[in-house]
């Protein structure tokens, strides 16, 4: 299976583009055996202690403003890719630039302006409304803008009933709309999702992207979202990549669907992948008999 | 792309952050009421017995030892203020080690000093149980056990903040440690908490300890390599001994080796200091490279 872009620069542009990486890898170093390091040094010495791949040579922009999926099966990477944008982990090439920054080595310039579904409510016995208030402190905002925007979201996910209730109380999917409401509230121009519907039933997951794409719209912010839902990507992106390690593809959903011939994007996206693995197969025998 | 926010802008987000964190934990820590009530009863347990125990230690060779060595008159006065010492050191020490583990991930991205953070965390409920504690220990030991504790030593709390940076040095360190390795627990720490309680005075007088037949030495030089046994005889020659900050200075004292104490305190805070921040900075970047620093929520 070729690869397939619908744009090969992806970006044409770097005033367009908010997020390019550019030929990234990284290797992990060999996960390490028993206590004291001997079968390291001997596996070193027998040229046994190989690097794990998680990403390789992967190139690929993200244009502001739009939802972008970030799609591939268990160890494609995907979480690398997102740790490696939100600089929790090191790339061993290539970089990741943000509005023209490496993520990774100029990451103070870009401090404020990515944000993950991550928070931290330790105090479960404190109320949604007092969890939320320290969520938006945290983002440096003004009371007034912490107020406003709570209250604008809290709408938007129909949360309001909630916001005197203690955290404790909420059941999870509730709380992991609060944990959305407070990742919103940040103002981030680029939102960093990985897998942020796991768990969620099919109703509150439906609602949640109405209500994030309503969101999206009104405020243009960028959304880098990985899941294994391909109903969910199919629905929600505007473009889409695929990566098995290394990149496959990037396209629109309706544009890969079209092309393999299939009914829906999860059909067309395991079809992708098996003639991917096929073809990386055959690649590596024909690479080994020669 | 958004302004950079002016100082006195961050300065008061920073405030507002600290202040908010402290808001929410006193709810929390409001709204376990039996527990509280049940917390607070067992530390009054606690003093009572400690201030019973220490009164029952009626030894004249004892109590002169720990007039000229501790400045405190009596075992009541040395047990209850070693304890008063510890628990302030410990609330002083700005940042809980576990909070890199957790909050590196959630942190890092935000527009924020991750020290004001890691700061604004610790403010959290078990700072209430801390304080309310020590409040019950001092109340108690004052009113219950005639304790004389002499708060307005500036002597006093230059020990406990110089021991307070000496735990938070300490602290970097596990926290870089832990980073880096993936384990709970270090081997400096490990040291520190399992020798703490016997080898440096908090509540027995290291000299009797010293006194001991063959072990003796051996318990001395234990002691004497704890940084917290300096905290504890500095800290009480001036909540206790009213010794003034002149006079915890090393030239005011005759003998040599207790012209060592303050020094060593001083030196145990700078290098544990240093050695925090370069693990620290160690372990952040090798668990960069290792994919190790994930999220836990």
């Amino acid at each position: 299976m070729a690869m397939m872009n619908d744009n090969p620069a992806d970006c044409p542009s770097s005033s367009s583009c908010g997020l390019e990486v550019e030929n990234l890898t990284k290797l992990y170093p060999p996960v390490r055996k028993g206590l004291v390091g001997f079968r390291d040094l001997v596996d070193t010495l027998k040229g046994r202690r190989e690097e794990v791949l998680a990403l390789k040579d992967i190139s690929f922009g993200v244009r502001g403003g739009e939802w972008f999926g970030l799609l591939g099966p268990n160890g494609s990477g995907k979480t690398t890719l997102c740790n490696i944008i939100l600089d929790t982990t090191t790339p061993t090439s290539g970089h990741v630039l943000y509005d023209g920054f490496d993520v990774n080595r100029e990451h103070e310039k870009i401090q404020g302006r990515i944000c993950t579904m991550q928070y931290q409510f330790l105090l479960q016995r404190v109320n949604v409304r007092d969890s939320l208030r320290r969520a938006g402190a945290e983002w440096m905002l003004p009371r007034e803008e912490i107020e406003e925007r709570m209250n604008w979201l809290v709408d938007i996910f129909d949360m309001r009933e909630k916001l005197d209730d203690w955290l404790v109380r909420l059941s999870s999917g509730m709380f992991r709309k609060v944990m959305m409401i407070a990742t919103l509230m940040s103002g981030a121009e680029l939102l960093v999702f990985d897998e942020p519907t796991q768990g969620m039933d099919v109703f509150t997951r439906k609602k949640l992207y109405q209500q994030l794409h309503h969101f999206q719209r009104d405020s243009g912010t960028t959304v880098f979202w990985t899941t294994h839902n391909l109903h969910e990507a199919e629905e929600t992106c505007d473009r889409i990549a695929v990566i098995d390690n290394h990149l496959v593809t990037v396209t629109t959903p309706k544009k890969l669907v079209q092309e393999m011939e299939k009914a829906n994007l999860e059909e067309a996206f395991i079809s992708l992948l098996r003639g991917n693995k096929t073809q990386t197969r055959g690649a590596s025998k024909g690479t080994g008999s020669e | 792309m958004k302004p950079e926010p002016s100082l006195t802008r961050k300065l008061e987000v920073y405030a507002g952050l600290i202040t908010t964190g402290f808001g929410n934990a006193m709810h929390q820590y409001f709204s376990y009421r039996t527990q509280s009530t049940m917390k607070i009863v067992g530390t009054i347990m606690e003093v009572m017995v400690w201030g019973l125990l220490g009164g029952l230690v009626a030894n004249r060779a004892l109590e002169a030892e720990l007039i000229s060595f501790y400045g405190t008159p009596d075992m009541v006065s040395f047990m209850l203020s070693g304890i008063v010492i510890n628990r302030l050191v410990d609330i002083a020490q700005f940042i809980d080690p576990r909070f890199f583990q957790r909050g590196y991930t959630i942190y890092h991205n935000r527009p924020f000093s991750m020290w004001v953070v890691a700061i604004a965390d610790a403010i959290d409920v078990k700072l209430f149980w801390k304080i309310v504690d020590l409040t019950l220990y001092i109340t108690f030991a004052t009113l219950v056990f005639q304790v004389q504790f002499h708060f307005t030593s500036l002597g006093f709390w230059l020990v406990i903040l110089l021991g307070a940076l000496f735990r938070f040095g300490l602290n970097l360190f596990t926290a870089g440690w832990s980073l880096a390795t993936r384990s709970g627990q270090d081997p400096i720490n490990w040291f520190y908490h399992t020798t703490s309680r016997l080898f440096t005075g908090e509540l027995i007088p290291i000299t009797a300890l010293w006194t001991i037949p063959i072990i003796g030495p051996g318990f001395k030089a234990i002691s004497l390599i704890h940084p917290k046994t300096y905290v504890q005889i500095l800290g009480r020659r001036t909540l206790i001994g009213q010794a003034s900050l002149r006079q915890i200075l090393p030239q005011h004292w005759i003998s040599l080796p207790a012209q060592i104490f303050l020094p060593v305190l001083i030196a145990a805070g700078i290098f544990f200091l240093l050695l925090g921040i370069t693990t620290l900075k160690t372990g952040i970047k090798r668990a960069k490279r290792e994919g190790t620093l994930m999220w836990r929520g």
